[in-house]
């Protein structure tokens, strides 16, 4: 890192995205400032399909993969956080979600704003998330609730990790050059 | 007494594939995996689960591991004051605090991992103050019916203590046991104060039951207000035999409650309840009330599971809306007796951060431990296998395989024997091999000099192979013998043609089939930490001399010959064990498959 030693640890205003080397990124994805997309992860864009178009400040960890197949774009709001190995195959997400490990999202499935999919929890296809719908999977079933209480830890955290990520990420892994 | 093999109980042991071949029969005749018995030094016996008995050392919650103490325990419903558990799945739910837009900080229960919380996921918010929870529970007609049996019996048996002659003195015990069963101990009684009115078997399940809400049982005496309930003439009318005519009518009562019931009352008074605004006109069954709501739902993981409806006892719930978290149930810590001597074999610490015993006599570390390191077919229905035996102690460990014992040779469904066995005394070091004693030294030495290449493979360490030669069938003059505790003897046949191949490095390509599917045999093993035949005459030298040509001349049927062991005085020293074997024929080396 450039920032001297000297300067207090003041919150710095994050100026562009950091992609790993490792990761597999198509052509025609546009990712926005402030995203961090790790090792090994892959947002795909299949043949004939449209582009993937990713926010402000999303977190992509690892082995996640993000695929497009539909000619329509996919949308991807500001904030969301998609954690190790996360599967999305979905129409459009909007800000503010939480994917937890090994989740699937399938096609042509619509998630709005502040929506949390639990770890290992299947979304079926054709479905309509709405604002604040919690999505959680135990041994026997898959609930499915109205609660805001994930998001606001969620958003609790977000800044902060994001901070982290863009402090120590390009101390341990190079990154893809971007054009910005 | 015929061994038995049962089913391993631990969990760890359960779904292992190797852990059921190999048991130690328990001096009880059961038969389990040599981790889940005790040894009793005094006695020195093994000690099955059946053959111990328990008291509660102290209460302590899984989660925040704090210490309860038992009245404190009984008070909380043997729950953990603190804790709570998922509803849903069943996690240790956290508390988080959150603000509004008006600053004003809530409290609330929230599952990591389901996401399960109590302000959004039920109909209504969950409140868990202790004080709300108090009176929800107080509330419940369980509870309520409890307490009046309590009240009563409490009563009469202060009203009876001060009686004391023997009629009263039956009532009293009567009075007591109830009190105990039904009510929340106050005090820890000791072992022998509960033993007086208490079978041994019941006393394990006084502190482990929880005082949920108890079913509706007839046995249990109704009151009526202001009755006393053990007088004389309650306890008879309390004691009607049954009759055939009540026999019958309970019959006809058991087919009757598998046709459903009508209900001919309007249902529910819950206004909330819309389900059967349309399902008025239709006959309504006592069974399947929520019939129209679950045709209603769309998605079935809206039902909760068998699972969770367990979980709450009072409500059990179909709906998983209604479904609410509760305390977390506290577990135990135990101290285990041995059930012949009542002394300790198993003492834990008492502060649940420690996991270290105070008094552990588990039989994995005194009984020698076995294990195969091979077996295989040397014709057909003959087979040889290859001991390795393991001296967990610190000494010698001195053993041998007696002809003949009290009780069975063998299991009941066992289809193997043994036919050749090393028949003299042999030892296996110990952990630190320091003798002192110069006449085990010379004993050991001597041992040591008999030994038998045919028998034994190697020894280093505190371990030994040995070498056995079994045959499948037994002879039915074992079996003949069903007496419980008459002396049996071990009928060796060695079959002629068996070629004693003692280069155990020859590899023999023939495939062998096998008769059964897994076979079954017994070996019995005697060791004890002194020498067998040292200890028992003096003139042992001889003994072991005068013994050891006939054995390497040929191998006479045993059972009358002077090299059994006379019974003696000091055959409380040494431990019999029974080693029940149970091997599947795919794990021989040479089995046709």
């Amino acid at each position: 890192m450039s920032t001297s030693p000297s300067t207090p640890p003041t919150p710095q205003t994050i100026t562009k995205s950091l992609i790993c080397q490792d990761c597999t990124v198509s052509t025609g994805v546009q990712i926005a400032i402030g995203t961090v997309v790790h090792p090994k992860a892959s947002v795909i864009i299949n043949e004939g399909a449209g582009p993937i178009i990713i926010g402000e400040n999303n977190i992509i960890e690892e082995l996640v993969q993000i695929i497009n197949k539909s000619p329509e774009p996919l949308n991807i709001g500001s904030n969301n956080i998609f954690e190790v190995g996360a599967y999305i195959e979905c129409k459009s997400i909007g800000s503010g979600n939480v994917f937890e490990p090994k989740c699937k999202v399938l096609s042509n499935t619509v998630i709005n704003d502040q929506c949390s999919i639990g770890a290992g929890c299947i979304v079926s296809e054709n479905r309509i998330l709405e604002n604040n719908t919690v999505i959680s999977q135990t041994s026997s079933s898959q609930i499915e609730i109205k609660s805001s209480i994930p998001y606001e830890n969620h958003t609790s955290i977000h800044t902060s990790h994001l901070e982290l990520l863009h402090k120590s990420i390009p101390l341990f892994h190079t990154m893809k050059k971007t054009q910005l | 007494m015929y061994s038995q093999r049962l089913e391993n109980t631990y969990q760890f042991n359960k779904n292992l594939t190797n852990h059921d071949i190999i048991k130690y029969s328990c001096n009880c005749g059961k038969s389990y995996h040599l981790t889940e018995l005790y040894y009793c030094i005094s006695c020195l016996k093994t000690n099955c689960k059946f053959c111990i008995t328990e008291d509660i050392d102290c209460y302590y919650c899984p989660n925040c591991l704090e210490h309860i103490s038992s009245a404190e325990a009984s008070l909380n419903g043997n729950r953990c004051k603190k804790c709570f558990e998922c509803p849903m799945c069943f996690n240790v739910l956290t508390y988080s605090a959150s603000t509004n837009a008006n600053g004003v900080e809530t409290f609330f229960l929230n599952c990591t991992f389901c996401k399960w919380n109590s302000i959004n996921s039920g109909e209504k918010e969950f409140r868990f103050d202790s004080h709300s929870i108090k009176a929800k529970n107080e509330e419940s007609e369980a509870y309520i019916q409890l307490n009046k049996v309590l009240e009563i019996v409490n009563k009469e048996s202060a009203e009876l203590s001060s009686l004391k002659d023997k009629k009263t003195l039956t009532r009293i015990k009567i009075a007591q046991a109830m009190k105990q069963f039904l009510g929340q101990q106050s005090k820890h009684q000791k072992h022998s104060q509960r033993k007086n009115f208490l079978k041994s078997d019941e006393q394990r399940w006084i502190n482990s039951s929880v005082p949920e809400p108890l079913p509706d049982n007839n046995l249990l005496p109704k009151i009526t207000p202001g009755s006393s309930l053990l007088t004389n003439a309650n306890i008879k009318k309390g004691l009607t035999p049954i009759t055939t005519e009540d026999s019958d009518k309970m019959q006809q009562d058991r087919v009757q409650s598998r046709i459903f019931n009508k209900i001919e009352s309007t249902l529910p008074t819950n206004e909330n309840n819309t389900l059967f605004d349309d399902a008025e006109t239709k006959d309504q069954y006592d069974d399947d009330l929520d019939l129209d709501q679950l045709n209603k739902i769309e998605d079935a993981d809206e039902i909760s599971t068998l699972a969770q409806r367990l979980h709450q006892i009072p409500t059990q719930s179909k709906s998983l809306k209604k479904l609410e978290p509760h305390h977390r149930p506290l577990l135990t810590r135990r101290s285990k007796r041995c059930k012949r001597c009542d002394r300790l074999l198993i003492k834990p610490d008492v502060n649940p951060g420690k996991t270290e015993f105070k008094r552990q006599h588990f039989a994995y570390s005194y009984l020698p431990r076995i294990h195969i390191s091979k077996i295989n077919w040397i014709d057909n229905d003959l087979f040889e296998m290859f001991l390795v035996f393991n001296n967990p102690l610190h000494s010698h460990l001195f053993m041998n395989f007696p002809m003949e014992i009290k009780g069975s040779m063998i299991s009941l469904d066992d289809n193997a024997q043994l036919v050749d066995l090393y028949q003299n005394e042999t030892f296996i070091g110990g952990l630190l091999d320091e003798t002192d004693d110069m006449e085990k030294e010379a004993h050991i030495q001597q041992l040591k000099n008999l030994e038998d290449a045919r028998y034994f493979i190697d020894r280093k360490d505190n371990r030994l192979k040995l070498r056995f030669i079994g045959k499948v069938g037994v002879e039915n003059s074992v079996f003949d013998n069903n007496g419980q505790d008459e002396v049996t003897h071990l009928i060796i046949h060695l079959p002629d043609q068996l070629l004693l191949n003692t280069d155990e490095n020859t590899i023999n390509e023939k495939k062998f089939n096998s008769k059964f599917e897994n076979i079954k045999f017994t070996i019995c093993l005697e060791f004890s930490t002194k020498s067998l035949t040292l200890n028992n005459n003096n003139n042992s030298s001889s003994n072991i001399a005068s013994t050891t040509p006939k054995d390497e001349n040929d191998n006479t049927p045993l059972g009358s010959s002077g090299t059994l062991q006379p019974p003696s005085e000091s055959a409380s020293q040494k431990t019999l064990l029974k080693i029940l074997f149970d091997i599947p024929s795919k794990n021989f080396t040479n089995t046709q498959l």
